[in-house]
């Protein structure tokens, strides 16, 4: 994913302690305490602690999150991030080296991609590679 | 009446920028330089500089070493060095700082308290 045209970052030394919600693109470097509700896409950076809900449309997270994290397309969960909470959304991917403490819950939606049905070619193309 | 010029801060210096389509509620506390779009309802409390843009729309009390407005602020400002209102802002709440900038054309409705720097 192409992080060039993201317009909104909470900074390192920041600390949000309730309800955000927001369109495009927001990336978090500091401290969050609350709910996050979006049709975007959200970044959780390696510097970030986040306590409290997530409610996306797509998540990438390297940080630390005590919650849970629902999206509507996809969670991208980088290497050497901490979640204590569950993970809900059609399409989950998860690196090596992440702690989880939760549920992983793979919701059924007609847009995805059935891993079964497609060829490697179409699988290939649709896998994001970081 | 001379009008205020300073410089426009450059948004790649900045480590905070909540852009137009963010809206929060809540307490918000940093200590870096921090640039708002968007809406935000509750308490801000920072030791670093707020700019506040043009279509940006703030509910609430302010506490910051420095406040630079371009938008619309409703509640009380506190700052530790200076408040500056440009063209653009309309505030509605009482200013308390040791500087105080008002540039032709803002719009201001509460009291203004200009303290000396220890006191605030």
């Amino acid at each position: 994913m192409k992080k060039d045209n993201i317009i909104a970052t909470l900074g390192l030394n920041t600390v949000f302690n309730g309800n955000l919600s927001f369109n495009d693109f927001l990336t978090i470097k500091g401290k969050y305490i609350g709910t996050i509700t979006s049709g975007g896409t959200l970044y959780i950076e390696d510097s970030a602690l986040f306590e409290g809900n997530i409610n996306v449309k797509n998540s990438v997270i390297a940080g630390q999150i005590i919650g849970d994290v629902t999206a509507e397309e996809k969670i991208e969960v980088l290497s050497n991030s901490v979640i204590k909470g569950n993970l809900k959304a059609p399409v989950i991917k998860i690196a090596d080296g992440v702690e989880i403490q939760g549920r992983c819950q793979m919701i059924q939606d007609a847009d995805t991609i059935d891993i079964f049905s497609t060829t490697v070619n179409q699988l290939k193309k649709s896998v994001t590679i970081i | 009446m001379a009008e205020i010029h300073s410089e426009r801060v450059k948004e790649k210096d900045l480590d905070t920028i909540m852009g137009e389509d963010i809206k929060f509620s809540g307490t918000l506390s940093f200590s870096d330089p921090l640039m708002i779009k968007g809406e935000i309802e509750g308490d801000v409390n920072a030791t670093g500089i707020i700019y506040i843009e043009k279509d940006a729309k703030i509910t609430a009390n302010i506490k910051a070493s420095q406040v630079q407005i371009r938008g619309q602020v409703i509640g009380d400002i506190i700052a530790t060095e200076s408040v500056q209102l440009f063209a653009s802002a309309k505030v509605t709440g009482d200013i308390t700082a040791p500087k105080v900038k008002m540039e032709n054309g803002c719009f201001f409705s509460g009291k203004c308290q200009m303290s000396s720097e220890d006191s605030v």
